[in-house]
């Protein structure tokens, strides 16, 4: 399990890359992280939420509200052209950090 | 039976009053429950079971709130909200606000003694702040007062480094034209003098400065202008001078008629008159006059480098040239200071800041500045402190021992979701409400009793000024807060702490064990106890003074002070007729009134003396007793020797076994000591002893006609040599005096110090009682079953009140024990510091005031009798 920083420190870009694949609602980005995940990173889920907001505030996602077919409506997010951005941006970021390790550490532990 | 519609709503409720939750998103997270529910019960899962997981995997209430309001701000702007969110945060204090009246007005009582502890508090601290800040700031008023310096002349004495207040005349003058970091220099000479006007006939003194005086200083003008600082047959009044002279009258254009120093007469126009000056001001004046104007009080050579002023301030362009300015007088001006006069040598110049002469003059010699103590800054501050410190103990006391007629009320904000943070915010706001009220009163107390009272026992004149000083303002606001957070922080979280289940089952019981409450109560004690002692040993300390022997007769002394030598002619002619007159003396100076400080080489040695110049029979005159050679008699005159008489001190001083015949060497004059008098007070308790000496001065010289009377003759005497007075001297009236009114005027000065700590220990006492009472009162509500009982027994209600309060009692006795001693070292360092004489301390003060607190601790308790009396064990069994 990695550690609660560093967990909160991917929790931006694998949000994006998630809605990358299209639009997703709240509890849709919850089920495919922890399949991503596979509970090796400790997820929030009263995180995402403010995060979601935040990262709409940021311009890099929208929201959308769609009726469900019980109980109040659901509310999608998708990412934005400012989003994807900023997301090629982490991408390239994450990238650089895993040369480092790689050069450091061997091709073992390296990410990917 | 689980529904999840309902569980939703339930766990939604909990969300609702939060205002880090905008817009929609409760229906967010809900759907986001909803969603985890489905998904759960999909795979098996029971809809409860799926429910509690997907409750819980959310996170708690705490820590969703607290992610959510991490982003609120940001939201409330995006949503254009924040005039919104302002409104509903006023709404809601106000509804504090509101609530917390509602609550003082339910618990009428108990706020009351709240509130009158706070307001006694803060009027005390209210004066002690205008106090501290009037010392702390003296001077600080003038525009300039930064860059005003006052020279300093410094000297190796045999015992240390001397600072001398006094300058040569010349260095004014060359200070301007030589050192350009000085912007001007206003030299101050001063002189006592007659002054006429109408009747009136009185002595007063002057101030002679520079015309830059009105530039450098800031003493704006009531009426007329600074014309007399050029103008030598002009003056400028004091307001005050200009009220004690003229009344209601325009002073300006009025003609004194002055005699200054060894002047002639003179005759002066009034063409200005100051303000009042403020409370924080030292350098003051009554009369002031242009610096030429000093030949009026007699010749002075003022180029002279051995001739001095007793001031010589220097105001800088730039404050941070003090020692740039220091260097350069030590450099240009040492050697011609010392040139005239070997025997006074100095090694250089000092200066000294305006806002800080009245804190250094202790260490200066020939000083103009007062000389402040720090004694009662730091005494009203501890005193100031101390009593907030106990209203704040009274207020947690009252309030956690009245908690218990809130229980319901808690838990039912608690069960319809307030939070705790709100109680804690309610139980403030409630404390931080009855603060504000304490403060309107506690400003109406200062201003018309404590602020009057202290006025007069400490002879200032301070005001509240609260639409002059924004610092008081700050200063009044900060208290409100500061007391009202710490004295409500910690009953507030005890009290928000209850559990609403447990108050609604019965089975919350506010313990007897209350460990935090008792030791607030005995700091209380001990606080009550220490000021009463403090009172109660100064009173006593008072009384010890009023037995002391002065060293001479005070009583059936009458002296008569002359204004020149036709007067003087006259009264003691008078006086040799006059009835009831047991002997008579002339004095250039008289004992308790005046006296000249003097250096004398002994052996080599250079010591400061008294002197008192005399004629022969002075001494007798006042009954002052002989320890060793003769008086100064006829003897001692016919012989041609110039002698002295010295005191014990002054023999103590010079070192000498065997006193007599042995000589002094003054003003370049040899004199022999003829006798030693017995040590007495020439001037009061609170100074040492110096060495003193009476010395024969030429009859020109002699001012007073002092007069040993027969008892009873005091009035017929007076008014006799009046008569005789006024018969040659129509305009004139005798002026004299009693010489033991000076012994009254100490004792009502000393009598004026205890009042403020028996002022202070009452306060003290009356808090302390309040929170005897309020405790005193929740004991018997808490114990009400075994009162019960005890009464059916055939206790009777006084003895039932002791046993209920025994603990208090106990309380009582330990704080006593344990501030006793604290007490008794104090006020043995504050005796010391205030009067060189003063009584031993014994146990007799502090077990008075035991039984002093011990007797009203009774007489409180003894208030919950009646209560006990009513108190029916019938109905007690039947509600228990």
């Amino acid at each position: 399990m990695v550690s609660k920083s560093l967990a909160s420190a991917t929790m931006k870009p694998l949000v994006l890359s998630m809605l990358k694949d299209g639009p997703k609602y709240g509890f849709q980005l919850v089920y495919r992280a922890r399949q991503l995940y596979e509970g090796q990173i400790p997820w929030s889920n009263s995180k995402l939420y403010p995060l979601l907001h935040k990262m709409e505030h940021d311009g890099w996602v929208e929201s959308y509200w769609k009726s469900s077919d019980s109980g109040p409506d659901r509310k999608y997010y998708r990412i934005t052209a400012e989003g994807e951005k900023a997301l090629a941006k982490v991408q390239s970021e994450w990238q650089m950090v895993n040369a480092i390790w790689r050069d450091l550490w061997g091709p073992e532990v390296a990410i990917g | 039976m689980f529904n999840l519609e309902t569980a939703l709503s339930t766990w939604r409720h909990q969300y609702k009053y939060s205002r880090s939750f905008k817009g929609r998103d409760l229906d967010e997270l809900e759907q986001h429950l909803r969603d985890q529910v489905s998904f759960l019960v999909s795979g098996g899962a029971e809809e409860e079971e799926a429910f509690r997981t997907a409750v819980e995997e959310l996170g708690a209430y705490h820590e969703t709130e607290t992610d959510y309001r991490s982003v609120a701000w940001m939201k409330t702007r995006d949503r254009k909200e924040v005039m919104r969110e302002i409104s509903f945060f006023l709404t809601m204090m106000a509804n504090y606000l509101r609530v917390a009246f509602r609550n003082l007005k339910k618990n009428k009582v108990s706020s009351a003694i709240n509130i009158l502890g706070l307001s006694v508090s803060i009027a005390v601290a209210l004066v002690t702040y205008l106090f501290v800040s009037t010392v702390m700031n003296q001077d600080a008023f003038h525009e300039n007062s930064d860059e005003i310096f006052l020279v300093h002349q410094v000297t190796q004495e045999e015992d240390g480094v001397m600072w001398w207040g006094n300058t040569p005349m010349p260095l004014g003058k060359e200070i301007v034209q030589s050192i350009p970091a000085a912007e001007r220099v206003v030299r101050l000479a001063q002189s006592t003098g007659n002054v006429s006007y109408g009747d009136a006939d009185i002595r007063a003194s002057f101030r002679f400065v520079d015309p830059e005086f009105m530039d450098m200083f800031t003493f704006p003008l009531e009426a007329g202008t600074y014309s007399a600082l050029t103008n030598p047959d002009q003056v400028i009044l004091s307001y005050s001078n200009a009220e004690r002279f003229f009344g209601m009258e325009d002073p300006l254009g009025k003609v004194l008629r002055v005699r200054i120093g060894d002047g002639d007469p003179a005759e002066l126009t009034v063409t200005g008159v100051t303000k009042e000056f403020p409370a924080a001001a030292d350098i003051q004046f009554s009369i002031l006059m242009g610096y030429d104007a000093l030949r009026l009080a007699g010749e002075i050579d003022s180029e002279n480098w051995a001739t001095f002023t007793a001031a010589t301030f220097v105001q800088l362009r730039n404050a941070a040239d003090e020692a740039l300015v220091e260097s350069q007088l030590n450099e240009a001006y040492i050697d011609r200071v010392n040139a005239p006069d070997l025997d006074w040598q100095v090694t250089g110049f000092e200066l000294d800041n305006l806002q800080n002469l009245t804190h250094n003059s202790q260490n200066v010699s020939r000083t103009i500045s007062g000389s402040i103590s720090m004694a009662p800054v730091f005494v009203l501050s501890l005193i100031s402190g101390l009593l907030l410190l106990l209203s704040c103990f009274n207020y947690m006391n009252i309030t956690i021992a009245t908690a218990s007629r809130r229980l319901k009320e808690i838990g039912v904000r608690k069960a319809v979701g307030g939070s705790r943070k709100q109680l804690v915010f309610q139980f403030l706001a409630e404390n931080v409400e009855l603060c504000a009220m304490s403060l309107v009163l506690g400003l109406w107390m200062a201003w018309q009793f404590i602020l009057p009272g202290f006025n007069a026992i400490a002879d200032v004149n301070f005001e509240i000024g609260l639409l002059e000083s924004w610092e008081i303002w700050v200063f009044l606001i900060a208290l409100v807060f500061v007391t009202g957070l710490a004295s409500g922080a910690y009953p507030a979280l005890y009290v928000s702490g209850f559990r609403p289940t447990i108050i609604f089952q019965g089975r919350e019981r506010l313990g007897r064990r209350r460990p935090l409450t008792h030791g607030f109560l005995t700091f209380q004690f001990m606080l009550a106890f220490m000021t009463l002692a403090s009172g109660i040993v100064l009173t006593l300390n008072g009384r010890y003074h009023t037995n002391r022997d002065w060293g001479y007769e005070g009583e059936h002394i009458l002296f008569f002070e002359a204004f020149n030598p036709a007067e003087l002619n006259v009264i003691h002619t008078s006086a040799l007729q006059a009835p009831g007159v047991l002997d008579i003396s002339l004095s250039r100076d008289a004992v308790g009134y005046n006296d000249q400080d003097v250096d004398l080489i002994i052996d080599g040695k250079e010591i400061e003396a008294i002197e008192f110049g005399v004629s022969k029979g002075y001494a007798s005159v006042l009954g002052i007793e002989l320890s060793a050679g003769t008086l100064l008699d006829d003897e001692t005159v016919r012989s041609g020797t110039e002698s002295i008489l010295v005191n014990e001190t002054f023999v103590a001083e010079a070192g000498w076994e065997d006193p007599v015949g042995q000589f002094v060497n003054l003003d370049s004059t040899s004199y022999a000591v003829a006798g030693v008098m017995k040590d007495f007070h020439y001037n009061d308790f609170f100074s040492i002893i110096q060495p003193v000496l009476f010395k024969l001065t030429p009859e020109t010289d002699n001012r007073f006609v002092t007069l040993r009377l027969q008892e009873g003759a005091g009035v017929a005497t007076s008014g006799f040599i009046d008569e005789q007075l006024t018969a040659v001297f129509p305009d004139k009236q005798a002026r004299f005096f009693f010489q033991d009114a000076g012994f009254q005027a100490f004792y009502e000065e000393s009598m004026g110090i205890s009042s403020i700590f028996i002022f202070v220990a009452t306060i003290a006492l009356m808090i302390s009682c309040l929170s005897i009472y309020a405790l005193s009162s929740q004991n018997v509500v808490n114990r009400l079953k075994e009162i019960g009982v005890r009464k059916v027994l055939g206790g009777s209600s006084s003895s039932i009140a002791r046993l209920v309060n025994r603990k208090l009692l106990i309380i009582l006795t330990l704080a006593a024990v344990l501030s006793s001693p604290l007490a008794f070292i104090g006020l043995d360092a504050l005796l010391d510091d205030i009067y060189a004489y003063r009584m031993p301390l014994n146990a007799l003060p502090f077990i008075i005031t035991y039984l002093v607190i011990l007797g009203t601790t009774l007489l409180t308790i003894s208030t919950q009798v009646r209560s006990i009396n009513r108190a029916r064990p019938a109905d007690i069994m039947r509600s228990e």
